[in-house]
C-alpha cells in the first residue's frame, strides 16, 4: 500500500488510529505490528512470509551475537553469518536475474532467468535489520528479547516500504515507552499533509512532464526538452522521496515516534558532498557507518581513502537498483566527491556562491540521467543532446511542454528552497507580541492544510499516475 | 496553540473518517455517465485474488470509482485544468466558440497500418471469389479535418498522412475504395467544420448528409440500379432548437462547454418515409421486428431529455436489418460500420432492398467473417471514419476484446 492512496488515507489510517487509540497501552505495540502486516500484505501478500523469515532470523542471530561476547571468534563468525544470511536474501530477489544474466552474457550459457519479482521495500528492511545486529555487536547493545517489538522495529509501516532507514538505536527506547500528545499528533498530521502535498500536487505532474521527454526518442528530442525534462525529473524525484520521508515521519509521530529527518533541502548544497549530507540522510549515513568506517574510514592513508570512497558509492548505486547504470551513477559520484577531497573543495569554496550551487546542480542532474536510463545509450545520447551535441535547439514539443508546465516548474523550484521555514520563522519573531496575529496564522494555517488534504484527495480520484518512485528499491 | 492543534486534529479526523464511512454507505454507482464507463465494483472476496494481490488492486479502484462525491471532485480537478496553462484537458483541447478537439495521431504505426490493408485486401479477395464487392470508405473524421484549429506550437497531426499510408497498401482489383476528404474540403475551411459537432467527437447531419450522397454516387458507378440522385430538397431540414445536447467530447471535460452549444437536426425524406421499412433489431425475425423509432433518433421522436448523438439518430447496436419492400432494386447489403455511420445508414437503406448493418465492437456471438459467410450478399460496404483505420476493427475474424 502506499500513503497517497485514497484507501490508505480513509480507510486504514482511521481504521488503524481507532484501534491503536482505544486499545490499552500494552497492546499497542502489537496492534501496530499487525496493522503494519496488514500494510505490507496490501500489495503483495505473499511476501510477508519473506518479511516474517527476515525478522525471526534476525531475532535469533541478534541473541546469537550478543551470547557470543567474549568468544571473539564465534561473536565474529555469527555476526558474518548473519550479514551473509541477510545479504543473500537481499541478493537473491533483488539481484540474482542480473546475476545471472551478465554470466550468461559472460561465459556465452544458458542459465535459466526467470524474472523474479522483487519484494516491495526488501532494500529497507533488509538494511534495518543488518543495522540492528551491527549494532548488538559493535556497540554492545542489549538484543531484543521481546520478538514483537523486534517485529515492530521492522515492520513498523510507515518506514516499512520506502525508509527512512531507521536505526535500531533510535527507535529502541521508543518501542517501550512514548509520549502520545496531541501536540506531537497535530504536528505529525501538518508533516504527513506537507508529505502527501509534494507527492501528488507537486511531483506527480512533474513525472508526467519527465515520462513524456524520456519517452521522445533522441532522433525527435531538442536540446530544450532534454533540458526541460531533466529539470523535471531533478524536482520530481525530490518531491517524491522527500514528500514519501514527510509523510513516514508524519505519520510516526501521530503514533507517538520521532524519527530523524531525512532530507534537508539537499538542492541548495555548495558540494556534492554536502549534497549526500542533505539528501536521504539516512541511507547514506547508513554506508558511513556500517560501510565506510568499517573499510578504514578517514584513518587509513589517502590512496585507500579514495578506495573506500569509490567502493561505497559504487555499493550505494547498486543498492539503488540492479543494474550497471546504477553502479555507474554510484561511482560517478564517488568520483566526483573524490575530486572534491583532493582538489575541488579548495577552488569552489573561493567560487561566488551561485556557482558553486550550478556546479552541484547540474553535476546532479547529469547523474539523474544515469539513474533514470534503462541503458548506457541513451544516457550517452540524452547529455549528448543536453549539451548541444545533437538535436535542434528547441521544438514544437519544447513550446508546449513550456506552455504547459512553466508555472509548475517555478512552483517546483520555488519549493526546493527553505522559503517555507524561512517565513515561519520571521513571521513568528515578528509577530510574537501581537497575539491576534499568531492567532490568525494558527487558523490560516490549520485551514490550509485541511484545504491541501482536500486539494489532495480531488487530484487522488482524478489520478491515474501515481507510482512511487522509491518503491523499485 | 494547544486549542489550534485540537482544532487541526478534529478537522483532520473529521475529513478521513467521514469520507471514508460515508463512501462506504452510500449506494454504490454501476456507471458514470460524465466518465462514460460502468464504474468498478466491490470485488469478490475471493482467496485466489488475495492471495495474487489482484483483490487489493481491484479494491483500490473500487474505492475511488465509488468515492464520496466522485462526479464533483472530477468536475473540479477539470476546472482547476482549464484555469491552469494546459493545452489539454483531460486529454481534449477547449478552442474558441465551444470548439472541443481531441489530441491528433502523432506516429505513424506502419506495421499496424499495413495489417488492416492486408485484412482488407484479404477480405475484399475472399469476397470477389463469390462475387461480392467490397467497398471501403474511410470517411473524414472530426479529428483529422479541423487540427488547423489547434495551437500552431503542437506537434502536427498525421492522420491524414496515416489514412494514405493504408490506401496505398490496398488493392484495387479488389477493395473499391474511395477517399471522401476531398469533397468535404471544396467549400472552405468553414464548410468543412460545419459538417462536425462542436462538443462531439462525430459529424452532424451535414457530414452524414454528404457521406450518404457520395456512396450511392460511387456506387452507382457499379451498380445502374442504385440511384444517385441524392437532393436535399428531397429532404426536410428539421432543427430541434432549444435541446441540451451532451457531445462525447463535453462528457470528457464535465460538460464545461454549454449544453446548448450544438443544435441537433435532421434530414426528413419527403418522398418516402423511414415508417414504410421493416426494421429487425437483430437478425430478420418475426420476434426481432420493431418500429423504425426503436432504433432511429428515438429521442427526436420523442423530445425528451437531453440529446446524444446516439440518440439523435441511431445507437451503436451490433446488428439491424432494414427491409425496404419499397427499393427498386433486390441487393442485398452489409454495412460493417462504426458510429460515423449513424448518421447516414437509414437514408443509405432507401436505395437498396435489404441492408444489414453489422458493428463488430458489439458482435460477441459472431464475427464479421463469419456473418459475411452465413449471408449472401451483394455487396459489403465497410464505413469508418478515418480516424479508425487500424487495431481490433480490422480482425474480421475475430470477435471483440
Amino acid at each position: 500500500m502506499v500513503f497517497s492512496n485514497l484507501v490508505f488515507l480513509y480507510v486504514f489510517l482511521p481504521i488503524v488510529l481507532l484501534i491503536y487509540y482505544f486499545a490499552q497501552d500494552k497492546l499497542k505495540n502489537t496492534v501496530l505490528l499487525l496493522v503494519s502486516l496488514v500494510f505490507y500484505a496490501w500489495g503483495e501478500p505473499k511476501y510477508v512470509f519473506l518479511m516474517i523469515f527476515s525478522i525471526v532470523m534476525n531475532y535469533c542471530f541478534g541473541l546469537v551475537v550478543q551470547r557470543s561476547r567474549g568468544k571473539s571468534f564465534a561473536h565474529k563468525t555469527a555476526l558474518w553469518i548473519s550479514i551473509l544470511a541477510n545479504l543473500s536474501l537481499l541478493g537473491f530477489y533483488k539481484y540474482g536475474n542480473f546475476a545471472i544474466e551478465n554470466i550468461n552474457q559472460l561465459f556465452n550459457l544458458h542459465i535459466n532467468n526467470n524474472p523474479i519479482p522483487l519484494p516491495i521495500g526488501i532494500s529497507f528492511f533488509t538494511f534495518h535489520a543488518m543495522s540492528y545486529i551491527i549494532d548488538v555487536y559493535r556497540k554492545g547493545n542489549e538484543a531484543q528479547k521481546n520478538l514483537w517489538d523486534l517485529a515492530l522495529y521492522i515492520t513498523f509501516f510507515p518506514q516499512l516500504v520506502a525508509g527512512p532507514i531507521i536505526r535500531y538505536n533510535t527507535i529502541a527506547d521508543q518501542l517501550k515507552n512514548r509520549i502520545h500528545n496531541i501536540t506531537l499528533f497535530a504536528v505529525g498530521i501538518k508533516q504527513l499533509i506537507i508529505g502527501l502535498s509534494k507527492k501528488v500536487l507537486i511531483a506527480n505532474p512533474l513525472g508526467e512532464i519527465a515520462d513524456t521527454v524520456f519517452a521522445t526518442g533522441p532522433a525527435d528530442l531538442s536540446q530544450s526538452t532534454a533540458w526541460i525534462g531533466i529539470m523535471a525529473y531533478t524536482l520530481q524525484l525530490y518531491f517524491d522521496f522527500s514528500g514519501y520521508s514527510d509523510m513516514a515521519l508524519g505519520l510516526a509521530k501521530m503514533f507517538g515516534f520521532e524519527f530523524p529527518i531525512n532530507f534537508n533541502y539537499p538542492y541548495i548544497a555548495n558540494s556534492i558532498s554536502e549534497f549526500w549530507r542533505r539528501w536521504h540522510i539516512s541511507l547514506s549515513s547508513w554506508f558511513r557507518d556500517y560501510v565506510y568506517i568499517p573499510l578504514g574510514g578517514n584513518r587509513v592513508s589517502e590512496w585507500k581513502i579514495y578506495r573506500n570512497i569509490l567502493i561505497v558509492w559504487t555499493i550505494t548505486g547498486f543498492w539503488h537498483g540492479a543494474s550497471w547504470t546504477f553502479m555507474a551513477w554510484g561511482f560517478y559520484y564517488g568520483v566526483i566527491i573524490s575530486m572534491e577531497r583532493l582538489f575541488m573543495q579548495n577552488i569552489l569554496q573561493k567560487l561566488w556562491t551561485p556557482i558553486r550551487h550550478i556546479y552541484v546542480i547540474v553535476i546532479v542532474m547529469v547523474g539523474w540521467v544515469f539513474f533514470r536510463a534503462d541503458n548506457f545509450s541513451y544516457s550517452y545520447g540524452f547529455i549528448k543532446t543536453m549539451f548541444g551535441f545533437g538535436g535542434q535547439i528547441y521544438n514544437n514539443q519544447t513550446i508546449l511542454l513550456l506552455h504547459d508546465n512553466t508555472i509548475m516548474l517555478l512552483i517546483a523550484v520555488l519549493f526546493v528552497f527553505p522559503i517555507y521555514p524561512y517565513l515561519k520563522e520571521k513571521l513568528e519573531k515578528s509577530f510574537q507580541t501581537k497575539p491576534m496575529v499568531l492567532i490568525s496564522k494558527e487558523v490560516i494555517g490549520n485551514i490550509t492544510y485541511i484545504g491541501l488534504l482536500l486539494v489532495v484527495t480531488m487530484y487522488l480520484v482524478n489520478s491515474t499516475y501515481n507510482p512511487f518512485i522509491y518503491f523499485r528499491f | 496553540m494547544k486549542i489550534s492543534h485540537y482544532a487541526l486534529v478534529i478537522s483532520f479526523l473529521v475529513v478521513i473518517f467521514g469520507f471514508g464511512i460515508v463512501s462506504k454507505l452510500q449506494t454504490d454507482r454501476p456507471s458514470s455517465v460524465f466518465e462514460n464507463r460502468t464504474l468498478s465494483q466491490e470485488p469478490v472476496k475471493d482467496l485466489s485474488l488475495i492471495r495474487s494481490g489482484e483483490f487489493f488492486k481491484q479494491y483500490e479502484t473500487y474505492f475511488s470509482d465509488q468515492f464520496l462525491l466522485r462526479d464533483k471532485w472530477v468536475g473540479l480537478y477539470t476546472k482547476l485544468q482549464i484555469l491552469s496553462p494546459k493545452t489539454f484537458v483531460n486529454g481534449y483541447y477547449i478552442g474558441k466558440n465551444g470548439w472541443i478537439y481531441n489530441q491528433p495521431a502523432i506516429y505513424t504505426p506502419e506495421d499496424d497500418l499495413k495489417k488492416s490493408a492486408e485484412a482488407l485486401n484479404e477480405l475484399g479477395k475472399t469476397l470477389s471469389e463469390s462475387g461480392t464487392k467490397l467497398y471501403y470508405f474511410p470517411v473524414p473524421s472530426k479529428t483529422n479535418m479541423t487540427q488547423r484549429d489547434l495551437p500552431k506550437y503542437l506537434p502536427e497531426g498525421v492522420g491524414e498522412k496515416n489514412k494514405q499510408y493504408l490506401l496505398s497498401h490496398l488493392d484495387r482489383t479488389v477493395v473499391n475504395y474511395e477517399d471522401f476528404r476531398p469533397e468535404y474540403e471544396k467549400d472552405g475551411y468553414e464548410t468543412v467544420k460545419s459538417y462536425y459537432y462542436k462538443t462531439d467527437h462525430h459529424w452532424n447531419e451535414k457530414g452524414g448528409f454528404l457521406a450518404y450522397k457520395l456512396i450511392t454516387k460511387r456506387i452507382h458507378k457499379d451498380y445502374e440500379a442504385v440511384s444517385s440522385d441524392v437532393k436535399k430538397s428531397d429532404y426536410e431540414h428539421k432543427c430541434y432548437n432549444g435541446y441540451p445536447f451532451s457531445g462525447s467530447f463535453n462528457r470528457m471535460v464535465f460538460n464545461q462547454v454549454s449544453l446548448y452549444a450544438d443544435t441537433v437536426c435532421q434530414y426528413i425524406p419527403k418522398t418516402y418515409s423511414f415508417k414504410d421499412y421493416d426494421v429487425y433489431r437483430g437478425a430478420v425475425s418475426a420476434e426481432n421486428k420493431v418500429p423504425y423509432s426503436n432504433i432511429y433518433a428515438e429521442e427526436l421522436v420523442n423530445k425528451t431529455g437531453t440529446f446524444k448523438y446516439g440518440s439523435a439518430f441511431t445507437w451503436d447496436l451490433g446488428e439491424f436489418n432494414i427491409i425496404n419492400k419499397k427499393s427498386q432494386n433486390k441487393l442485398n447489403v452489409l454495412i460493417l460500420k462504426d458510429s460515423y455511420s449513424n448518421a447516414a445508414v437509414f437514408p443509405l437503406a432507401h436505395h437498396f432492398y435489404k441492408t444489414s448493418v453489422f458493428d463488430m465492437r458489439f458482435n460477441r456471438e459472431i464475427t464479421a467473417s463469419d456473418y459475411i459467410k452465413n449471408n449472401k450478399f451483394d455487396m459489403v460496404i465497410i464505413f469508418y471514419n478515418d480516424g479508425n483505420i487500424m487495431g481490433s476493427m480490422y480482425e474480421f475474424d475475430k470477435l471483440p476484446q
